[in-house]
């Protein structure tokens, strides 16, 4: 560190890293200083509580889950609306150039029919010309509809100068296709089951996540159960033994959730620690108490200053009284 | 908070007030692509940036606090909203610390209404790594008054107070974060250690942990 401002010599004090007779003039200097030495107690305060702690990999990953579930959920229907937006645009102007064409096709009809009834000899064919600048465009209409709602804003567009022949019935069209065609093309993220299997480990562990916040714990586990049986080998599945043991604990299923909980610690890994809690809170429920003993040994002794010590030792004081005669 | 952030990353800052130098940052490609719509980026990101940013919400709420998750999942999207103000003066695990505090001190100033003045988290003192229980009391004790001394102070006052005391940023990576030259930064640091020690020894039973002279 470089800085020289005296506020600093607490930081650099704080994290250390220098040779002991510079830190020693480091802590000198500091005390000579109005409010060193308490820049330096309330610091340390602060620095002492924040190290990273057992389970903080998966609390992240939760965390961080439901925050993108969150932001992609609330985006969706932004991008749904957009969407429809360029459906009523290009509708507006699918009527405003069906509406042009057919005025001018009424004009250029009515301009010949005149010119037409001014010539004698051509007088008879008038009605056939008005018919043929009328109807056909109306059959072609109805034609040209059901294509119109398949396919995109563009063709919509492109179509509409051709096919509509007066803005009335484009109207009806365009009010027709737009609330068919909106929501396929832009479904939420939670609105349409995915097809079996197509999902990735991530997704499956998001979307189960999100279950699960959203209490769904039946919905959650079988995506656990999914996540396992299709990426037994990956990362996420490792975690989720913890998950679904958590899930299956509170469905009652407390033979399954010691499955999961054994499985994880088989391996092992940075939710040790709630594993081990689990798997004595399922043996507990499960009334195996030598067992049950036995877990809460180990997670007393491999994390004493655990969240679940309490616990521990509760049930171990339980546990070895009653088993004394 | 974002309108907090936006000010403070203007462009149109001097150059002479700006002390940190644009950093090559791993976490850069990242961000853009994360801007550009790409979820998985935008995942990758807070993975990476998502442990520092819970160290400082526990800071600021306390080890033990039961809004630390929601507040977390709240600060990650704060960030991700607020990446297009990203401008490189500071690492991106800087610019995400910077929002964690924001966040979580919104989030205590927001219930504070329902909390007692000085909350003791006796939690904290079971992690607390400090040699003896007294130690542990004395730390939780001043811990709790930087932090209501966190919710009372104006808010630019209190972002440069926590960078540097909770978190323990120099002046000059706090000024770089917050977009303020150094100065004032050193000013509000100044400001902000007087009325801590000014509060601890307005109470008789505080008046030990001031430490050094008052």
């Amino acid at each position: 560190m470089t800085d020289d401002f005296p506020e600093d010599l607490s930081i650099r004090l704080r994290r250390g890293g220098q040779p002991a007779d510079e830190m020693g003039a480091l802590a000198q200097q500091l005390s000579a200083l109005p409010l060193g030495a308490l820049a330096v107690d309330a610091g340390q305060d602060f620095d002492r509580i924040a190290a990273v702690q057992t389970g903080d990999d998966g609390r992240v990953v939760e965390f961080v889950e439901r925050a993108l579930d969150q932001r992609w959920r609330s985006r969706a229907p932004a991008r749904r609306t957009l969407r429809s937006l360029h459906w009523l645009i290009a509708a507006a102007i699918g009527i405003l150039c069906g509406s042009a064409f057919a005025w001018g096709g009424l004009w250029l009809g009515a301009r010949r029919a005149s010119q037409q009834a001014r010539a004698p000899q051509v007088a008879a064919a008038a009605p056939a010309a008005q018919r043929a600048a009328a109807p056909r465009p109306i059959a072609a209409t109805a034609a040209a509809a059901p294509v119109v709602a398949l396919t995109g804003p563009s063709a919509t567009a492109a179509r509409a100068p051709v096919a509509r022949t007066t803005a009335a019935s484009a109207a009806v069209e365009a009010t027709q296709a737009a609330p068919d065609v909106a929501p396929d093309a832009a479904p939420a993220i939670s609105s349409f089951p995915d097809p079996p299997g197509t999902l990735t480990a991530q997704e499956l562990l998001k979307r189960a996540n999100a279950a699960r916040s959203r209490g769904e714990l039946t919905r959650a586990a079988a995506l656990l159960g999914e996540l396992q049986t299709r990426f037994p080998a990956s990362g996420e599945a490792q975690v989720s033994r913890v998950a679904l043991g958590k899930i299956e604990s509170a469905l009652g299923a407390h033979e399954r959730a010691l499955q999961q909980f054994s499985s994880y610690l088989a391996t092992g890994g940075s939710l040790d620690e709630e594993a081990l809690a689990g798997r004595g809170e399922a043996l507990c429920a499960l009334g195996r108490k030598p067992e049950e003993l036995s877990a809460w040994q180990t997670l007393l002794t491999r994390f004493p200053a655990s969240v679940y010590a309490r616990r521990a030792r509760e049930r171990f004081e339980v546990l070895t009284s009653s088993a004394s005669p | 908070m974002l309108r907090l952030l936006h000010d403070s990353v203007q462009p149109g800052r001097s150059a002479d007030e700006r002390t940190c130098p644009p950093a090559a940052d791993p976490l850069g490609q990242l961000i853009e692509r994360a801007l550009a719509g790409e979820r998985s980026a935008e995942r990758t990101l807070l993975i990476t940036v998502g442990p520092g940013m819970l160290g400082v919400v526990r800071r600021v709420l306390g080890a033990r606090s039961a809004d630390l998750d929601d507040v977390c999942q709240e600060a990650s999207l704060s960030f991700l909203a607020a990446l297009p103000s990203f401008r490189g003066e500071c690492t991106v695990v800087q610019f995400a610390s910077r929002i964690a505090l924001l966040t979580a001190l919104g989030a205590r100033r927001r219930s504070r209404r329902r909390m007692s003045h000085e909350t003791l988290d006796e939690g904290e003192a079971a992690i607390d790594l400090a040699p003896t229980p007294a130690e542990r009391v004395e730390a939780m004790r001043r811990r709790a008054a930087v932090r209501a001394l966190l919710d009372e102070l104006p808010m630019p006052r209190a972002e440069a107070l926590g960078l540097h005391l909770a978190l323990g940023y120099t002046v000059s990576e706090t000024a770089s974060m917050m977009g303020t030259p150094v100065d004032t930064v050193r000013s509000r640091v100044r400001r902000g250690l007087t009325d801590l020690r000014d509060r601890l020894l307005r109470r008789p039973k505080l008046r030990d942990l001031v430490g050094g002279k008052p």
